[in-house]
């Protein structure tokens, strides 16, 4: 696992931080806290998503298909395709399965975020669907903790929240970092 | 919905016996671990009760082995597990002498219960006769095949229909089980938008508000169905391909019930040849998979 652990002044830090604001505009809408920006050549926000399942009612409005949608929608697929190639996808919290394998087949190669995903992580945590041998795409080098502290922060605030009233506070340390 | 006339016609998939065939788990598919024990056979049953304390001092029976019963009977003589085969503190000679014949012999036992009758039945006559095994009757129909009904003939009569201008590309259907009824139809978008597989644009179609827009092209042979918001509850989802990873883990985020494929992808597909993502363990929801096979003679035929 290409794996690099970079807890402090990584250099995509302030593009983290536009991350967080997006994911904190989730929260404010009853949305699981996650926001991604894509950063082309470490100067530009080319496109930017927040987790959107309940306002779409599609379970798969994870914030990077969102970011990806939007950025497919507004580019030529080759020049789409370039542009990926020369960025990083920044996330809150570590892309799911379907996330990841989404992530490679657009040809993103770097991704940047901050908590680890235990229950649905496709960069590790469950499956290693970043390094994995998938036909007709690279590879996706990953770096992960930055911000971290912060998206959990958003994370916790949520489920915090929406169970307010649940019958067994157990059930809360588990889904604390569930995308759904 | 389409007459059971109208569907004899069109089909040829009908001239050739097809089956579901249940993708499951690698644990039904294989023996459980085994671990070597040694076994011993007493002498004289009457000193039982004396030879079961002091072998439970010297090898206490784990816990994680309870399925596992450390005394037989079979005829005449009384076998007893002593101990893995890799125990560093065996019996003193003296006390084994005096409570076991000379010969021990090695034997190999399941690390964990056995889940299935047949892997209990091997493992009783191969193995170790002393083990506790209770079937599970919905666990072993889990296992077998599935002939085609009704609803599958439809979905699959249907795929012809849609599939009609382009073969290759792959198509996916969503079914309300409840109903019987198929709600939306999709092909396949990807040579224009990497992420626009069928079974995306499918979900996408079935959801509240659609960011796709692609057309249901189902709405051409059946009335045009209420959306199904949110979740895939209660619906099964067929498939022309087995779908890749993004695509399973979307219908594990979107809760279907049942995915049913034509043709496998051993590339990528991630319900069955790549990655068997339906039975990960970690993941918050489960669903039953089949894949359709052609049977030849008796004969089973991958599709």
């Amino acid at each position: 696992m290409a794996l690099i652990n970079q807890q402090q002044n990584h250099p995509g830090q302030r593009w983290m931080l536009e991350a967080l604001k997006l994911a904190q505009n989730a929260l404010d809408q009853q949305e699981v806290p996650i926001g991604c920006v894509i950063i082309h050549n470490d100067s530009k926000i080319i496109a930017s998503g927040q987790n959107e399942p309940v306002r779409l009612r599609n379970a798969t409005r994870h914030a990077e298909m969102c970011a990806l949608d939007r950025f497919f929608a507004q580019y030529d697929l080759s020049t789409a395709r370039k542009l990926l190639s020369e960025s990083i996808l920044y996330v809150t919290c570590e892309p799911c399965i379907m996330c990841t394998g989404a992530l490679r087949l657009a040809g993103i190669t770097k991704v940047v975020y901050g908590c680890s995903n235990d229950r649905f992580g496709g960069c590790g945590s469950v499956l290693d669907i970043a390094q994995d041998s998938m036909p007709d795409t690279l590879p996706l080098e990953c770096t992960s903790g930055i911000e971290s502290d912060e998206a959990m922060r958003l994370l916790k605030a949520f489920y915090m929240n929406t169970n307010i009233n649940a019958p067994n506070p157990k059930d809360k340390s588990k889904k604390k970092k569930s995308r759904l | 919905m389409i007459s059971p006339a109208k569907r004899l016609c069109s089909s040829s998939l009908s001239l050739i016996k097809h089956q579901w065939h249940p993708i499951v788990d690698d644990d039904y598919l294989r023996l459980p671990n085994l671990i070597q024990m040694i076994v011993a056979r007493v002498k004289d049953r009457q000193l039982t009760s004396d030879i079961i304390p002091l072998i439970d001092t010297i090898y206490p029976w784990p816990h994680s082995l309870k399925h596992i019963r450390r005394l037989h009977k079979n005829d005449n003589h009384l076998d007893i597990l002593l101990y893995p085969s890799s125990f560093v503190t065996p019996l003193e000679k003296t006390e084994f002498d005096k409570y076991f014949e000379n010969e021990t012999r090695l034997i190999n036992i399941p690390e964990n219960p056995c889940l299935l009758k047949w892997q209990y039945d091997i493992c009783i006559k191969e193995h170790w006769p002393g083990l506790a095994f209770r079937e599970n009757k919905i666990l072993e129909q889990s296992q077998l095949h599935k002939d085609l009904t009704e609803q599958d003939d439809i979905i699959l009569d249907l795929f012809q229909k849609i599939q009609e201008n382009d073969k290759e590309s792959h198509y996916a259907i969503i079914v309300d089980n409840e109903r019987q009824i198929p709600l939306v139809g999709s092909r396949d978008y990807r040579d224009k938008h990497p992420l626009q597989h069928s079974t995306m644009v499918a979900i996408d179609l079935l959801a509240a508000d659609s960011v796709y827009l692609r057309e249901n092209l189902i709405e051409k042979f059946i009335e045009k169905q209420e959306k199904k918001a949110y979740l895939l509850n209660g619906c099964s989802i067929y498939l022309t391909h087995e779908p890749c990873i993004m695509c399973a883990m979307a219908l594990i985020h979107s809760r279907v019930s049942t995915v049913y494929y034509l043709n496998k992808n051993a590339q990528v597909g991630a319900l069955g040849s790549k990655y068997k993502l339906h039975t990960l363990k970690k993941t918050n929801h489960r669903f039953t998979v089949y894949h359709l096979e052609q049977i030849n003679n008796g004969d089973i035929v991958n599709s």
